[in-house]
């Protein structure tokens, strides 16, 4: 009892204060130093925010990439990670780490190195370079959450599958996928979260061009407007939730389709 | 279609994770490295390393990175775990567990920004402070963000990595034996002893290999000390970044090769552990 009573005030001053300081501070414009709890409450800050062109511009471009990137991880690391999950082959071990490096790299190098490459390329200043930079960051987590999936499922369940008549890729769509769902949304969770908080790769690939709503939270954040700021902040923890239900009745829809034919 | 045998589709998959992951990242590092050793005239030299060398301000800028990383990673992991074993031992609560996800939702620059409301001399508990009379005006709250001591860049990534930590190690506990501690309990450990002899050695593959990611994270991060750093001493990649863009590109060499030393510390670290984790896994039996 005594524990749960210290991890459930942890909780509190941890996740759920900080939580409620930017709704507060989002809702009451004048608030500043002086008064411990705002005393006058307005919609105003999130009229600002919601009115401002650019930033419907930017939650729309940002929406589309992380869709993009997030649809994209999910394709290019179920076979990955069912393949490091599955298979013995020379060199894995090798192949492991490099699969996993990326996320210990300082992307800010991986910019400034591939700047150029991706001028020449005409990739730089458009949203598909950008969408493929923000590969670098989440694919290596999308990998590693999904593998141990499939190696907590085991081998059996294809094989089952198979000899039951089924073709690979229909053993992975009816029966393995359905089962490692779990696996699945924590990756496309990452891969969201991680996407929608990238700065210096947007920065620099899409050169200000590609209005990701990160590249506006700086110059917003050194505004004095806090209420503003607040409100966008919030706004980073919502689109995460918008696109996780995009992306839930998107898979539904797939396992759905697929049972049908 | 038997154009293509089934294992060869599987490799054809994996072609552009490898170009994503392995090609494009590679292939910018060397980008770096080569733009960081290029002389006046096109020839090799490594006079920007030796110039580089003599700065004191990259110094400063490295020391701290190694510092901010360090305490932060450190704190981040001796928290999480805490509320890791927390969370599994006394809260079942599938609901009240969702709390700890909730920084996670957040960039780490929001994060930076909270720290600022709260932390800053002007801040929520600046202002605590001063209605319970501790204070009388905001210069007397002290210095923590923005500061040369890098407490509100703690501040912000313990916030943000502990949860990180939590989603890393709550699987280990999950999968754990609890018999091993119900058996030790009975022989008379205390819950120290418990999580030294029993659940430590567990953890240790995954702690150390979570710590790797927070460490190597936070000392290539621009964002948040971009955000609330100080101007002196800058993280490492916040120097680098200024050099490289600030108006003529006298600097980039230089902004090239603190980059190529700072990425190679961070694979020489990664190298180390990697390969000791490695052995710590195939001890304990696993052998994945």
């Amino acid at each position: 009892m005594k524990h749960k009573v210290i991890i459930g005030v942890f909780l509190l001053i941890f996740s759920v204060l900080p939580l409620l300081l930017l709704l507060l501070q989002s809702i009451a414009p004048g608030w500043g130093w002086g008064e411990l709890f705002p005393s006058a409450v307005s919609v105003q800050a999130w009229q600002t925010a919601l009115g401002d062109p650019a930033l419907r511009e930017a939650v729309a471009v940002t929406i589309m990439v992380i869709l993009f990137v997030a649809a994209g991880n999910v394709i290019l690391g179920v076979p990955a990670a069912k393949m490091l999950a599955y298979k013995h082959f020379r060199g894995k071990l090798w192949l492991d780490n490099l699969l996993f490096l990326p996320i210990l790299i300082p992307m800010t190098a991986v910019a400034m190195g591939i700047h150029f490459t991706f001028i020449r390329a005409g990739l730089a200043d458009t949203w598909l370079g950008t969408a493929l930079v923000l590969f670098i960051p989440t694919l290596p987590y999308t990998i590693r959450v999904l593998r141990a999936g499939f190696e907590r499922l085991g081998p059996e369940s294809e094989e089952q599958a198979k000899s039951l008549g089924s073709t690979t890729l229909q053993a992975l769509m009816f029966v393995q996928l359905p089962q490692i769902m779990p696996s699945l949304r924590s990756a496309v969770f990452l891969t969201v979260v991680i996407t929608a908080g990238q700065y210096i790769l947007p920065v620099i690939i899409g050169g200000g061009t590609v209005p990701m709503l990160s590249l506006l939270y700086f110059p917003y954040s050194n505004s004095a407007n806090e209420a503003v700021v607040s409100a966008l902040s919030l706004l980073f923890a919502l689109l995460p939730l918008v696109v996780i239900l995009l992306a839930e009745m998107v898979m539904r829809l797939v396992f759905a389709a697929a049972h049908r034919r | 279609m038997k154009l293509f045998s089934r294992k060869k589709a599987g490799i054809l998959w994996l072609f552009p994770v490898l170009l994503l992951l392995v090609g494009a990242v590679w292939y910018a590092l060397l980008q770096v490295l080569l733009g960081s050793l290029e002389g006046g005239n096109g020839q090799f030299s490594l006079s920007v390393y030796e110039t580089l060398a003599g700065n004191s301000r990259f110094w400063s800028s490295a020391f701290f990175s190694f510092y901010v990383a360090g305490i932060s990673t450190m704190i981040s992991l001796v928290l999480g775990i805490f509320i890791a074993r927390g969370l599994y031992h006394y809260l079942e609560d599938r609901y009240s567990r969702f709390l700890i996800w909730i920084p996670m939702v957040f960039p780490h620059f929001v994060g930076a920004y909270l720290v600022i409301l709260i932390f800053s001399q002007s801040g929520w508990l600046s202002t605590a402070a001063a209605s319970l009379g501790w204070i009388d005006a905001i210069a007397d709250f002290p210095i923590l963000t923005n500061d040369s001591r890098g407490i509100g860049l703690i501040l912000t990534y313990v916030w943000k990595e502990i949860p990180f930590v939590v989603l890393m190690m709550l699987p280990v506990y999950q999968e754990m034996n609890k018999e091993f501690g119900h058996a030790a309990a009975a022989l008379g450990a205390g819950p120290y002893q418990r999580f030294k002899d029993i659940e430590w050695p567990f953890l240790k593959p995954g702690a150390l290999e979570t710590g790797l990611i927070i460490f190597c994270f936070v000392f290539g991060a621009f964002e948040v000390p971009y955000l609330i750093g100080a101007s002196s001493p800058e993280m490492g990649a916040v120097l680098a970044y200024e050099w490289f863009y600030s108006g003529d590109w006298s600097r980039r060499p230089e902004a090239l090769a603190a980059m190529t030393l700072l990425t190679g510390a961070v694979l020489t670290a990664a190298g180390f552990i990697l390969w000791y984790v490695r052995k710590l896994r195939s001890r304990l039996g696993g052998g994945k």
